[in-house]
């Protein structure tokens, strides 16, 4: 296991929480196991960390926060807000044309 | 179930930046349950329950770091949280100025509310009043640099900027408190502002060092709040064995409004309320003692008074007395003005009686004064000389009369030499006489009556001084009714009566009273 990531990866857990509560509100472990099981744990960090993440969206009203109980135990589920959904376009164009821009160059290198 | 020591460092942490109770619980709720979580996916895995909370502490991350993490959300999502400089240093002096004028709009109000417009020019205009007003207006200052320090100290929690950010704040504010004042006069409030801090005044009292230490208690207080909320959340402890000693859990205290905090809030507004209406109550007892003085007390005193100078303006007692004619020495007739900072036309003594006229029983040649300078004529238009020289008198005498007063005699001059005569013998010898604020003559404004006339009562106290003319101009009919002009006539004895004087000298001691005088008598 990586102990971080690569820096240039500033901005891409907001991006992938965004596009993750996109589908459904989940809590922050469901968050976690979400990302590393769908980027088959290529993308790894300290559990604790989506925390921060996520407080700081919510103080950016890009998410919202509400306790459900599921299965018998209360939870602190997360949301997208319309404002995180604009959010998510907005990251979504901007990494369609970085990872464009990238694979451009690292595909001319592999080729 | 029992707390994981990785959630209790992290909340020991979260406290120690300031997290408030709930959003402490919040926090460390969520991470709580995420630490559950993970450990039941390893005891699920097969892993016993020691390796799983290993894991699952392991997996969490390192607490101290993520309460970092956690606060830096806290900081960055407000302009005051991401610029602690201006914030805390720069925005307590604005802040204070603003609660200042705020505190004043209160009292004003307060005032307005409390007492009719009669009663409030009262206040302003007696001693007691302003004594009042003046303790009322620092305790507003003291007040209101108190709930500037708590404002920002609140602000450095809500902020989780800690408590280094909290004290600075209030030292901060200590400083520019003693940077800055209030001073209050009659009808007037004057902001006063400078460095050196005008604490170190000798004129400033201690009472003056409320507003400084205020926002020290304040920081006092932080400290030893956040002290004993600490005590709450101790430092976790590794067991023996490697194994995290779990840490009893901790039950936060419950938000409401019958708090220690909301109920010294009530006894303070309580303590407040009971304050002002004893204070009502006195000032209203004060303005109908004033009122009663104004009315009766006092103008049954000036007119005893009066007569008793009539009398002793009728009879000469010294039937061989020789007045000296001035005239050549005079620089002001009696209808020019004292200047000053009250520089006006008809601040003058028109009403004496000019010629040879006769008071305290002694007879005087009035043509005019002679006036030196003080201090606090100093603004004023006119200069005036320290000393003039050379009266010519010529004359053998047992005792000298003048006939004399002061402008500017303040209370704490009482005591002080305001002018000197200089007697000059015809031998080339010469004596100094002292003329002594108190003593000899008192300031040429103020009461003829005795009752509450405090520091400034008409009579001197050295034996020989005795107030000999009273009256009034337009000036003081004005600014202060209840006074008048007063001139004494001050006996003092010849120390050689057998050598000639040849002339005399008065001189200014050049305090912040002007002396001057009328007339001069040898007998």
């Amino acid at each position: 296991m990586r102990k971080t990531n690569p820096s240039f990866l500033n901005g891409v857990p907001e991006l992938l929480v965004l596009k993750l509560l996109s589908h459904r509100e989940m809590y922050g472990y469901e968050i976690v196991r979400a990302i590393q099981v769908q980027t088959n744990e290529v993308l790894t960090f300290g559990e604790g960390c989506i925390y921060p993440y996520l407080h700081y969206m919510e103080k950016e009203k890009l998410v919202s926060s509400s306790r459900k109980e599921v299965a018998g135990r209360s939870r602190n589920y997360y949301r997208l807000t319309p404002g995180g959904r604009k959010r998510l376009e907005e990251l979504s164009g901007d990494w369609d044309r970085v990872a464009a821009g990238i694979s451009l160059v690292m595909g001319g290198q592999h080729a | 179930m029992r707390d994981s020591t990785v959630i209790a460092e992290l909340e020991r942490r979260l406290a120690e930046f300031g997290f408030r109770d709930a959003r402490l619980r919040l926090r460390a709720r969520e991470l709580r349950e995420h630490h559950e979580d993970l450990k039941q996916a390893a005891l699920e895995e097969g892993m016993s329950e020691t390796d799983a909370e290993a894991r699952a502490e392991k997996l969490l991350g390192e607490p101290y770091a993520l309460a970092a993490q956690i606060s830096a959300v806290l900081r960055q999502s407000s302009w005051y949280g991401r610029h602690p400089v201006i914030t805390f240093c720069l925005l307590p002096l604005v802040g204070m100025l603003l609660m200042m004028a705020l505190g004043l709009g209160v009292d004003a109000l307060a005032t307005r509310l409390c007492f009719r417009a009669g009663e409030v020019s009262l206040l302003a205009e007696t001693g007691a009043g302003m004594a009042l007003l003046n303790t009322v207006v620092l305790g507003t200052w003291c007040g209101m640099v108190l709930l500037t320090a708590i404002f920002f100290c609140w602000l450095a929690q809500r902020t989780a900027r800690g408590l280094i950010w909290a004290l600075t704040a209030c030292a901060v504010c200590s400083f520019y408190s003693c940077c800055a004042g209030i001073q209050l006069h009659p009808h007037q409030v004057t902001l006063c502002c400078g460095f050196p801090p005008a604490l170190f005044h000798p004129d400033w009292v201690p009472l003056n060092w409320m507003p400084l230490l205020a926002p020290m208690l304040v920081a006092a207080g932080v400290w030893w709040r956040r002290h004993q909320r600490l005590k709450r959340f101790p430092v976790p402890v590794r067991a023996a064995g490697g194994i995290r000693a779990p840490r009893p859990r901790v039950v936060l205290a419950q938000t409401g409004f019958f708090t220690p905090s909301g109920l010294i809030a009530i006894l303070a507004v309580g303590a407040i309320v009971v304050a002002g209406l004893r204070v009502r109550s006195e000032v209203l007892r004060q303005a109908a003692i004033h009122r009663e003085r104004i009315a009766t007390i006092w103008p049954a005193e000036r007119a005893a008074v009066e007569r008793q100078l009539k009398s002793r303006q009728m009879t000469v007692a010294l039937p061989d007395a020789r007045t000296i004619n001035l005239k050549p020495w005079l620089n002001a007739a009696l209808t020019d003005s004292l200047g000053g900072w009250d520089d006006a036309s008809s601040n003058n003594l028109a009403e004496l009686p000019q010629g040879l006229h006769v008071f305290d029983g002694i007879p005087f040649d009035v043509e005019g004064r002679l006036q030196l300078m003080g201090r606090n004529l100093l603004d004023g238009d006119t200069t005036w000389p320290v000393r003039v020289r050379n009266i010519k008198v010529a004359a053998k005498c047992v005792r000298i009369h003048l006939l004399h007063g002061a402008n500017g005699i303040t209370e704490d001059m009482t005591g002080r030499n305001v002018a000197t005569l200089v007697l000059h013998y015809s031998d080339g010898s010469q004596v100094r006489i002292p003329i002594v604020a108190g003593s000899q003559v008192r300031d040429w404004w103020g009461p003829i009556y005795d009752t509450a006339a405090g520091w400034n009562s008409c009579q001197p106290t050295a034996p020989g001084s005795e107030l000999a003319w009273i009256g009034s101009n337009p000036r003081i009919k004005e600014k202060e009714p209840e006074l008048s002009l007063r001139l004494y006539q001050s006996t003092f004895e010849n120390p050689r009566p057998d050598l000639e004087i040849a002339s005399i000298d008065f001189v200014s001691s050049v305090t912040d009273a002007a002396p001057f005088f009328v007339g001069l008598t040898l007998e």
